[in-house]
């Protein structure tokens, strides 16, 4: 192996490892900050009848499709009031149809007063 | 002509500005830097127990959130379908100023690099306009080096999740930058050299092509659109000047798109975000604007794949792109048959949570590291000198400063250097980049 192939090879082992070391170690809030469905439901914070499927579609919108354009807004980061007008704008941008909005509203809502 | 593929080759990078005996390690001393500050640095998010007394209240809140939302989205649904002719309208943009300082006889300069207005209208819940005109250097003439120009205007037709149309001016879906160049979304003053020389960003094509999702953690887009003028690549730009912005060809189109992996989405990975993408582009080169082809015989391959990682507060993202030209010794200009470059970037957001308060509540600061290599005569046809020039390597250091999270402040040196033993000048910038 090349000495250049070398320094790059290990530039990105060392990346890795920084990322899955930090993961684990809990240095990542990612697991509290971005949390699933069902940690939502685990953590008793669904009102009652929240449509679990709408909720992981909503996750998996964010992840997808807001992050594709620029960097990923944790749910926190807004109030579920703010977050409404910020989906109303993003929306149409984003080519989202009604229902992928619906369910993203959702789950920003849901996490974000979670997340407080 | 050479149509062999070959091995990618990395070329060792030298800076000239550091010591022999730690270039090799210097790589390694950044990226354990950054990691240093993650594990002593971050707030971690502390998860208060709720109060007994409020848990009653929170109930009936998160209820009323609920159908507030589901409210809401009935709103909308009313307004895309017979709203008033204003409320179909969407309006947004970006732009970024740029003051840039540079050793020796490089220019020191002020430049209002882009100005951006996006457009976009809706027909119906299932067909959308969107638009982005940009006006690049504040002053347009035959003199200039600015230009207005016309990057984005398509019509979306959503039909299904895994299927959907898009017709008209679309970006090139290769790379990172080029679908995600907005200043707020990036660090540094200036896009990745990468992004400038091996991925031409801004790089659009006009045409047809789908996009959408093939389950909830892949995405596709796939064009059919119009290619490149072979006529126009060099030795140091590559096929950057290949692009035809105004009236392009159907001659010889090109055929480009890319898959994105989200392995995160269906489980909490260590971290919040990652995407794994591979691009590609393959088209013709005989192609030139108004129709007036060059005539070159031959074509263009471009394979390219790019990640974005944000562990905590670390962001991590890099992309290596290989570009092989066939017909390069017809079209000269010192044309290389193979191009090759990557890059790796690490930042850190270090603004300390106690100082978000006030008019810093949504503030935010960075610190990041860029690293490029990149060579436009990476394979040169038989018989062609390399040029040297075109062998390069870049670091970055800088920082991001986030007045709010659409609004940033940069500034950032950059040391550079290539093979030709030429001293290339440091540059020193500064910018300020919106997004709204």
């Amino acid at each position: 192996m090349s000495k250049p192939f070398l320094r790059m090879s290990m530039v990105l082992a060392l990346l890795a490892a920084a990322g899955v070391v930090g993961g684990l170690s809990g240095c990542a809030t990612g697991k509290a900050s971005l949390p699933t469905a069902d940690a939502l439901g685990a953590a008793g914070a669904l009102p009652r009848g929240t449509d679990m499927d709408a909720l992981q579609r909503g996750r998996a919108i964010l992840v997808t499709e807001c992050a594709n354009c620029h960097r990923l807004f944790l749910p926190a980061e807004y109030s579920p009031e703010q977050w409404r007008g910020i989906v109303k704008r993003m929306a149409n941008r984003a080519s989202l149809g009604e229902d992928q909005a619906a369910d993203l509203e959702l789950y920003l809502a849901v996490s974000s007063r979670a997340g407080k | 002509m050479n149509t062999v593929p070959y091995p990618y080759r990395f070329r060792s990078f030298v800076l000239s500005s550091f010591p022999l005996t730690t270039r090799g390690i210097l790589p390694f001393a950044v990226v354990l830097a950054l990691f240093a500050l993650c594990l002593g640095g971050p707030a971690r998010a502390q998860e208060s127990p709720p109060d007994p007394q409020d848990l009653k209240i929170r109930e009936l809140e998160k209820t009323v959130d609920a159908l507030e939302g589901r409210i809401d989205a009935m709103d909308r649904t009313k307004a895309s379908l017979g709203g008033s002719w204003a409320d179909r309208f969407t309006f947004g943009g970006y732009g970024e100023m740029h003051a840039n300082f540079g050793e020796g006889s490089a220019p020191d300069q002020f430049d209002i690099h882009r100005l951006v207005a996006y457009v976009g209208y809706t027909f119906s819940d299932w067909i959308r306009f969107s638009s982005e005109v940009e006006i690049e250097h504040a002053f347009v003439s035959s003199e200039s080096g600015g230009e207005i120009s016309i990057e984005q205007a398509y019509l979306d037709f959503l039909l299904s999740n895994p299927v959907n149309i898009r017709f008209g001016r679309v970006l090139v879906p290769v790379g990172i930058t080029n679908r995600k160049h907005e200043p707020p979304t990036f660090y540094g003053v200036e896009r990745p050299s990468f992004d400038r020389v091996i991925i031409p960003t801004t790089w659009s094509a006009d045409g047809i092509g789908a996009f959408g999702g093939l389950g909830p953690s892949l995405k596709y887009e796939l064009y059919l659109v119009s290619g490149l003028d072979g006529s126009q690549f060099s030795a140091v730009n590559g096929i950057r000047n290949g692009r035809i912005k105004e009236r392009p060809s159907l001659h010889e189109p090109a055929v480009t798109g890319r898959l994105d992996f989200f392995p995160f989405v269906r489980w909490p990975g260590p971290g919040g975000f990652l995407r794994l993408g591979a691009s590609a582009y393959y088209g013709g080169v005989d192609n030139g604007n108004q129709g007036d082809n060059p005539g070159i015989d031959g074509e263009v391959r471009v394979l390219s794949g790019d990640f974005e990682y944000t562990v905590s507060k670390i962001d991590f993202r890099g992309a290596v792109a290989h570009e092989r030209i066939q017909g390069a010794k017809e079209i000269g200009n010192g044309t290389a048959s193979g191009i090759f470059g990557w890059y790796l970037e690490a930042g850190y957001r270090l603004f300390p949570e106690s100082w978000k308060k006030g008019k810093l509540s949504k503030s935010d600061a960075a610190i990041f590291a860029r690293y490029e290599d990149f060579d436009t005569q990476h394979r040169m046809p038989d018989g062609v000198a390399k040029n040297p020039a075109g062998d390069r390597r870049e670091w970055t250091f800088g920082t991001n400063f986030y007045l709010t999270p659409t609004l940033v402040a940069k500034g950032d040196v950059q040391f550079r250097d290539d093979a030709s033993g030429n001293d290339l000048a440091t540059l020193v910038n500064f910018g300020l980049g919106w997004q709204f």
